[in-house]
């Protein structure tokens, strides 16, 4: 019973757990009172391995408790740049009434006549959705050998998957969004060069208006790229330059600040978070990125096979991309 | 060979510009309006063979080159099956009138750049409402556009023919509108030919009723004259 009980007062501390499970994972050094926590996971993870109950559901609420204050309240950094978050109840949905252009026409006029009417047009969007699922298992032996570890490895990988997928999904819908134009470049071989990215930077500073801060993203091997183009290191000052020595990439790029994602980084069905061989340029917030309902987790066990089956659900998100002339790419044609 | 020592031109029928890199320099290639009018560069020889060996913009059909040069050129960069790249024509064409085998070769496609291109020739038409797409297609290409993000390069998607009743081609429906005119001609020469028997028919009869009154002889005139006489 106290094992209940203690458990109870750190699962309802925010942060703590999964701050606790990615240093399990990821072998990092715990905090004293870390190292307690382990204890305390371990002894009630075994338990569950030997008895094969779980009647509290402890296991899924722990899960639940773990993940939620990481998905709905610490959003991307990345993500809350270009879009605007939200999140709305699970039956619920939402349209976006975009600010119309203004199209007012002003013309000379006499006093006291009439000039031609004209008119502002508001535009509606409505938002895509897509709900994510993950369903694990996690067997008897598993937790009565590992206990706090394998605790710690499922939580952490779950809360990865799902935010990875999310990433992954919201960035190839907007690789299929700008297809031609002015926003398109398409650069023969692998390697960047200085007129494709000042035509990048052009496009997007002429879209920004009050309170933007422009950015590119891509995957770090064309972040560090920029600063190796032919004769770019004799336009970087010092400041630039001493940047360059200590990050590995410049900050900066004509106005734009450069964000880079890692390429060894993949998603669970091995796509890489950003789609290879493009730069995106992004003018600011470009639309709405809002979360659905909350994580449920069921947890049924299963004596016969000896596991528990684990079903992570209501990972709910929906894209809505109102000014999709904001954003501008380079793609490569290696 | 005396390509090699004259400029060689680019062209570009792409919706959106082109950077080709060289050694020396970054040759600009801007979007194509018309797309009967493509924009176009003049590079030399040297830095065809560095683009080439650098990308696929030539083997995938990013960038074209002359009719009077093409196929002198894709000999010396060894690309020999230059007929079947694909041009944005030929994807306009299958995107608005669909086949079997134009959608095969379009799902054969297995390079990122050439999708990009017929993923965006199909946005294209789209936006431009003046075109009708049919949404298979449109469903086709949008699957085939998420296997290519997953890499998978050898398609999964099976096309079938489905067993529909064929809509009327135009020809047939010409073919019988001419055979219709045909008929009713031949209808009215049928009448006319009756018409006319008929009208010879009743020719002779009233021919024949003519002669029936000239055999009616006329009574002879009492002659009362000579009584009267002295």
């Amino acid at each position: 019973m106290s094992v209940n009980t203690e458990i109870a007062e750190l699962i309802n501390k925010d942060g703590t757990m999964y701050e606790w499970a990615s240093k399990v994972e990821y072998k990092r050094n715990l905090t004293p009172e870390e190292k307690e926590i382990s204890t305390v996971i371990d002894a009630w993870a075994k338990e569950m391995g030997e008895h094969g109950r779980d009647d509290n559901h402890e296991l899924s609420d722990y899960i639940v408790k773990t993940i939620t204050p990481e998905v709905y309240d610490k959003p991307d950094a990345l993500l809350s740049t270009m879009f605007n978050r939200g999140s709305i109840g699970e039956f619920d949905d939402y349209i976006v009434n975009e600010a119309p252009k203004n199209t007012l026409k002003v013309y000379d006029a006499a006093k006291g006549g009439n000039v031609p009417k004209s008119y502002l047009d508001p535009k509606v969007y409505t938002p895509t959705w897509k709900h994510k699922q993950v369903d694990t298992e996690v067997r008897y032996s598993d937790l009565r050998r590992g206990g706090y570890k394998t605790v710690a490895t499922m939580t952490t990988y779950a809360l990865e998957s799902l935010q990875n997928a999310m990433i992954s999904d919201v960035f190839n819908l907007l690789d299929s969004t700008i297809v031609g134009g002015n926003q398109v470049t398409a650069v023969t071989g692998a390697s960047l060069d200085k007129a494709s990215m000042d035509k990048l930077a052009l496009y997007v500073l002429d879209q920004v208006v009050d309170g933007d801060s422009p950015f590119t993203f891509s995957l770090n091997k064309y972040a560090q790229a920029i600063a190796n183009m032919a004769n770019y290191t004799d336009f970087m000052s010092n400041g630039m330059k001493e940047d360059f020595n200590r990050f590995g990439f410049i900050t900066h790029y004509n106005g734009l600040d450069i964000a880079g994602i890692s390429g060894a980084k993949k998603t669970a069905n091995n796509e890489l978070l950003v789609p290879d061989q493009r730069i995106f340029g992004v003018a600011g917030k470009i639309g709405e990125l809002d979360m659905r309902g909350r994580i449920r987790v069921y947890e049924t066990p299963d004596n016969n096979l000896e596991k528990f089956n684990i079903k992570i659900t209501g990972f709910e998100y929906g894209t809505c991309i109102t000014r999709p002339e904001k954003v501008a790419k380079i793609s490569f044609t290696a | 060979m005396s390509f090699r020592d004259d400029k060689i031109t680019l062209l570009n029928y792409n919706p959106f510009a082109v950077h080709a890199v060289t050694e020396t320099r970054t040759y600009v290639i801007d979007a194509c309006i018309d797309e009967n009018n493509p924009t176009f560069v003049n590079v030399s020889f040297s830095d065809i063979e560095y683009i080439n060996s650098h990308s696929n913009a030539f083997r995938t059909g990013l960038l074209f080159f002359k009719d009077s040069q093409k196929e002198e050129i894709y000999k010396e960069l060894s690309i020999f099956d230059w007929k079947n790249i694909l041009t944005n024509k030929d994807i306009k064409e299958i995107l608005l009138n669909p086949t079997m085998a134009g959608l095969k070769r379009l799902l054969a496609v297995k390079d990122v750049v050439t999708f990009d291109r017929i993923y965006s020739i199909l946005i294209s038409l789209q936006n431009s409402n003046s075109y009708d797409i049919s949404n298979r297609v449109i469903k086709v290409i949008e699957t085939r556009q998420k296997e290519i993000r997953r890499k998978i390069f050898n398609t999964e998607i099976v096309l079938q023919e489905r067993d529909t009743t064929p809509v009327q081609k135009q020809e047939d429906v010409n073919e019988l509108k001419a055979q219709n005119k045909e008929m009713s001609k031949k209808l009215e020469e049928m009448q006319m030919m009756m018409a006319e028997l008929i009208k010879s028919q009743q020719s002779t009869e009233k021919t024949s009723k003519n002669t029936k009154k000239t055999t009616t002889v006329e009574k002879p005139k009492k002659v009362a004259k000579s009584k009267s006489a002295k």
